[in-house]
């Protein structure tokens, strides 16, 4: 059997039951796997680097997040395969929706993007306002806290009741839909 | 491992956040299987209110519901409906492989020797002119509610292959509402509910392929 099979399945039983170090050996070794495979799909499409590491962390979160599904009675390396897959195909949609928005802007878009409202601080500031008022409460919270406000992960996590880990997830996501969102409107 | 140094520092950062998180749960996620069974109920509820509000029960339903043709509609749509089940129960775990044959067989062999050994007669159009399209009308309505809460059931699992996941979750809806139908079903030609029930329950799986990419998207 492939060794990988027989380490990472270890390493995910021994996630179970607390074994922080061992998870996270295993999803770095997963994580640079991974960064492969998805180089070598992407490479076909026209995304780049920044795209990557994008589709990288989406399957890590994935993973994580549904780590209590997968059954130890069963391979591990199969229920990767197609978590990632789905994934690599369910984000690069997404992204190439993404880039497509990006270049299919209106005539009345593409001229106001050359008007002096959009360097406009005041303005920026109460759009990125709206745009966070409009994510999940918690991710609202880590988002106000770190990014609006300046404190560290930590502080952040003491502040909002919260784990480290918690906050650095709920911080990640809602960058991404930020992100998202405000290219949608730009 | 010097290949570590491939990684960006975000995905670093990432990575060690999760892992502190190792061996720590969350409020226990409801298994996949008793989900499924209350909306199995919720749909053969509100699947069966639905045909008694379009069609009713059929006026003799006392006195046929102990002949084998009644019980041969309703044998049928359990068969498929159990296998279904278990093919709904391996396309939720991601990397297990499916075998729908295996889970429709059973349920699609019964059918057919059913019509092939029928000897009643009975028309393959129905006794009716409109009894083709008042039955699959009925089975794909009554078979709606279902649908939405099959699909909903889904996504305490993880599937990865969203329109074949959907097309099971509309095969299971589309039998859950043909089982409901069986009580107002006026044709007793077993080529008829053969044909007309599977028709009717797989243009439920199209339904279902084709709202399922997007309702169990995750």
């Amino acid at each position: 059997m492939d060794t990988r099979e027989i380490r990472w399945a270890e390493a995910m039983r021994a996630e179970r039951v607390g074994d922080s170090m061992a998870y996270e050996a295993f999803l770095r070794e997963f994580a640079i796997f991974l960064r492969r495979l998805v180089e070598t799909h992407l490479r076909r499409t026209r995304f780049g680097v920044a795209e990557t590491e994008d589709v990288v962390q989406e399957v890590l979160i994935a993973v994580h997040s549904r780590r209590d599904q997968w059954d130890i009675q069963r391979p591990l390396l199969p229920w990767l395969n197609a978590i990632t897959r789905y994934k690599i195909i369910d984000t690069s949609r997404r992204l190439g929706r993404d880039a497509r928005m990006r270049i299919d802007l209106s005539e009345e878009e593409w001229a106001r993007m050359f008007t002096s409202d959009c360097i406009n601080f005041d303005h920026n500031l109460a759009d990125a306002e709206r745009l966070i008022s409009e994510l999940p409460r918690k991710e609202q919270a880590a988002v106000r806290t770190i990014a609006l406000e300046g404190a560290s992960t930590g502080e952040a996590a003491k502040k909002l009741g919260t784990s480290d880990a918690a906050v650095r997830v709920a911080f990640h996501r809602s960058l991404k839909k930020l992100m998202l969102a405000a290219q949608g409107r730009l | 491992m010097t290949e570590e140094e491939n990684l960006p520092h975000n995905t670093i950062m990432l990575i060690k956040g999760l892992a502190t998180q190792a061996g720590k749960r969350r409020a226990v996620r409801p298994r996949f299987d008793a989900v499924l069974a209350a909306a199995l109920l919720v749909s053969f509820l509100a699947a069966t209110a639905i045909v008694l509000l379009t069609a009713g029960t059929r006026p003799d339903l006392m006195v046929i519901i102990s002949t084998w043709t009644f019980q041969f509609k309703v044998v049928g749509m359990i068969l498929i409906a159990v296998g279904t089940v278990l093919v709904a129960r391996h396309i939720v775990q991601p990397g297990v492989p499916v075998h729908l044959l295996h889970g429709l067989g059973p349920g699609v062999a019964f059918l057919l020797l059913g019509s092939l050994f029928d000897r009643s007669g009975f028309p393959l159009l129905g006794a009716h002119t409109y009894s083709v399209p008042a039955c699959a009308g009925v089975i794909i309505l009554s078979s709606i509610p279902a649908l939405g809460a099959i699909l909903a059931a889904m996504r305490a699992g993880t599937p990865t292959h969203l329109a074949q996941a959907g097309a099971v979750a509309g095969l299971l809806a589309g039998s859950v509402g043909a089982l409901s139908y069986t009580i107002a079903c006026l044709n007793d030609g077993a080529s008829f509910v053969a044909l007309w029930y599977l028709v009717s329950i797989g243009i439920v799986a199209v339904i279902g392929a084709i709202t399922g990419r997007i309702a169990l998207r995750w």
